[in-house]
């Protein structure tokens, strides 16, 4: 496909190349100037890879002063950045390679990587890792040793690392790696000319050692590399490891050089190895890394040996499922449904509101001679008898357990598991786990989630996304209000789960059949499962309940103000009777009506007022059901609209509102023919 | 005439966030604030994880400087019952 070459630092393959920064004066180490030709005579090509978000650029910056370069890796969109920069008499030509959590790539920008890497054509490679995460570095430095090309480890960000805490034996681990290992902190410059030194010595250095797999991987590795002829870039090792967890580079690399049988197919390794090869493979490297780390690290907490049972047990589908079932019904059933919607709520309406606050505001406000002006502050669409107490006296009981509930997830390490779990069902969908990130930031905030979108690989991912967050997705408070509403019968939660499940795999499947592409593959590091830490919940809570409320108090209060206009010009009835037959076809009393007018200002305003009815005793079971099912599925709220235009633009999210209105009202038709047809 | 240097205000430290899905730990200043381009406009404090994306709840500072003083005097009040 594409040449396996580094880009040449003056020069750009397509032309599109930039000069980024001057040359500076000096030719000193500390600020580099144009090298001169013992300098050039002693060039060193380093390349630096590492983890997206590890100051690989930062660090670039320091290394390089002069004559730094953007241009794009040669039959790619993929741009790669190139400097120089000098040490004593030697120039250090640096390339600053696009992020990778592992040598096996999921994306473009890993693939040129990869082939930077496996190309060879560099003297040094410096990993650039994060001092607060290495763990999850490391097993990327095992597979840059197996390409037996001199290795330099850059620990950087220690800066924030030692504010956490964490201290570092570099001595050791270096001892241990068998590379030299170089604290850096990038944004002060700390430890930056002992990199440069590093790298000046690597050069030429011995490669570093093979790192030990265990449980037979190691021997299998080995096995191959006694089968093999040909010559290679790079150590095979890096081949062959590569090629076994099928990756296209690697086997076509060995084609090439003839070795192509010295790696069994992939059903042969999953048998010889006891599982899919990239798993078993990432297992292994895990495993090394974890025991490289043992006692060279302090001020982390080591996981327990519990906490990765039950975080195992959290990932893997037949017990997740059901672990995922029973989290759901205590935290959302019994916490937000019966103990939200069923105490707190009853005692701030039933008792704050109802006996003390309407009250007093109806005594406060009756001298006002203008009735109308009276209505608005006390009646029916009131600023204080609705818009304030949906907000304070339904509203925020509800999302308050919800984010309290959510907040407990969030600081265990769930979510993450919850990624790994769902990842094979939503690849059916055109979506990766990685989409898990949006779908649980939607159960908080859909407009949120939905900026949160644009963070996923493919435009494809990106729109279905999109799609299942408008449709299918209830945000915090709609949730609350509507577990709230079906907590009085079970059988009527399980229902409108049901129904919410089947429409978003229904769309989902649809989706994955009309947008071509294929689903993006997704690798994550797990962190730790925990213990929450009650400061941590708390502080979570209360900070989003206070943005919830702050957000949604002046919106209640405009959505009763326009309500309250339109009653008074005689306008909300007009609509309200235009409504009146579509709700009657969901098997519903014209009252409801107004509640689906509430939804179109917000889908929160509007379950608050499907709360209200149903306090009132005028909807049965069905009707509940239908009506929730109905109201979860409407149009977004506004906000959430607004970002779906800004994200997707006009033509995408007009048309996704344009399928949703009739598919909201379509399966609330269907559901209540099919429940009454079996008189439910 | 001397001339004395204005003494350059140190700004403060950035606070680490710990991210909620991912776990990666992230200076505050790092991460790519979420207010940006929201029609609700600024006020959820959320603050992007620039490693999975994550929106993390970034508390106000100055509860953060509460909960880090209760702790404190937790941890004194521990080590003076414990002594005790």
């Amino acid at each position: 496909m594409t040449p396996r070459t580094i880009v040449p630092v003056d020069a750009s393959p397509d032309g599109s190349e930039t000069i980024r920064r001057g040359s500076s004066a000096s030719g000193s180490c500390h600020s580099p100037g144009k090298p001169t030709r013992l300098q050039e005579a002693n060039a060193v090509r380093v390349v630096l890879a590492g983890a997206p978000n590890v100051g690989k650029s930062a660090l670039f910056n320091r290394l390089t002063a002069s004559y730094a370069t953007v241009s794009n890796y040669p039959g790619t969109s993929v741009e790669l950045t190139a400097g120089i920069g000098t040490y004593g008499e030697q120039t250090l030509h640096v390339l600053d390679s696009p992020g990778i959590y592992s040598l096996l790539p999921s994306t473009e920008e890993e693939r040129v990587t990869q082939r930077l890497l496996l190309g060879g054509e560099y003297d040094v490679v410096v990993h650039v890792a994060d001092a607060k995460n290495l763990s999850r570095a490391l097993p990327l430095t095992l597979q840059l040793c197996e390409l037996g090309r001199p290795l330099v480890l850059a620990v950087n960000m220690i800066d924030e690392a030692e504010r956490l805490g964490v201290r570092i034996d570099y001595a050791r681990l270096s001892e241990r790696l068998g590379v030299p290992v170089v604290p850096v902190a990038a944004i002060d410059g700390r430890g930056v000319d002992t990199l440069r030194a590093a790298i000046a010595t690597a050069r030429g250095s011995s490669r570093p050692p093979l790192p030990v797999y265990e449980n037979g991987v190691g021997e299998i590795v080995e096995a191959a590399r006694r089968r093999i002829g040909g010559r290679y870039p790079v150590d095979a090792t890096a081949v062959l490891t590569l090629a076994m967890q099928d990756d296209a580079e690697a086997r076509a690399l060995l084609d090439g050089a003839g070795d192509a049988y010295a790696v069994d197919v992939p059903e042969g390794l999953t048998q010889q190895l006891g599982g899919p090869p990239v798993y078993r493979f990432a297992y292994e490297r895990k495993r090394a890394a974890d025991a490289l780390l043992a006692g060279v690290v302090d001020g982390m907490r080591a996981p327990s040996a519990w906490t990765e049972r039950l975080g195992r047990l959290l990932a893997r589908p037949l017990t997740g499922f059901p672990i995922l079932l029973l989290v759901l019904y205590v935290g959302l059933y019994k916490f937000v449904g019966e103990f939200g919607a069923g105490t707190v709520v009853d005692w701030i309406e039933g008792t704050v509101f109802e006996e003390h606050i309407n009250p007093a505001m109806e005594e406060l406000f009756a001298p006002l001679a203008n009735a109308a002006l009276r209505e608005l502050f006390v009646g029916e669409f009131g600023l204080l008898t609705l818009g304030l107490r949906y907000a304070v006296a339904i509203i925020l009981p509800l999302v308050g357990t919800f984010f309290l509930f959510f907040s407990v997830l969030e600081d265990s390490g769930y979510f993450p598991r919850l990624a790994l779990l769902v990842d094979r069902g939503f690849k059916r969908i055109g979506l990766s786990g990685r989409a898990v990130i949006p779908m649980v930031l939607g159960f908080a905030c859909g407009t949120m989630a939905t900026m949160v979108t644009r963070t996923l690989e493919t435009r494809r991912e990106r729109v279905m996304a999109t799609m299942l967050l408008a449709l299918a997705v209830p945000c915090s408070a709609q949730l609350g209000v509507i577990v709230a509403i079906l907590a009085v019968s079970p059988a009527a939660l399980l229902v409108w789960a049901a129904v919410m499940t089947g429409s978003f795999l229904l769309v989902g499947l649809l989706g994955a059949r009309l947008l071509p592409g294929d689903a993006a593959s997704f690798h994550m590091e797990l962190p730790p499962l925990r213990l929450p830490r009650l400061s941590n919940v708390a502080v979570k809570t209360y900070t989003r309940m206070h943005w919830y409320f702050r957000e949604v108090l002046p919106l209640f209060l405009l959505a009763s103000a326009l309500l309250w206009a339109g009653d008074q010009t005689g306008a909300l009835p007009v609509v309200i009777a235009g409504l009146a037959p579509v709700v009657a076809l969901l098997g519903l009393p014209a009252e409801a009506a107004t509640v689906f007018l509430f939804g179109f200002f917000r889908r929160d305003y509007g379950a608050a007022g499907l709360f209200d009815l149903q306090q009132t005793g005028l909807l049965d079971v069905t009707q509940l059901t239908v009506a929730a099912v109905t109201l979860t599925l409407f149009v977004p709220c506004i906000a959430q609209f607004l970002m779906m235009l800004r994200e997707r633009g006009a033509a995408t999210a007009f048309g996704m509102l344009a399928f949703i209105t009739p598919f909201a009202f379509g399966v609330g038709f269907l559901l209540h023919l099919l429940l009454r047809g079996i008189g439910w | 005439m001397v001339t004395r240097c204005k003494e350059a205000r140190t700004p403060p430290a950035a606070r680490t966030i710990r991210c909620g899905f991912c776990g990666g730990s992230f200076a505050e200043d790092r991460g790519q604030p979420a207010c940006r381009g929201c029609p609700l406009g600024s006020g959820c404090g959320s603050i992007r994880c620039p490693a999975c994306g994550y929106e993390n709840t970034a508390a106000p500072a100055w509860l953060d400087t509460l909960v880090a003083r209760a702790s404190r005097w937790r941890r004194k009040l521990m080590h003076v019952r414990g002594g005790s």
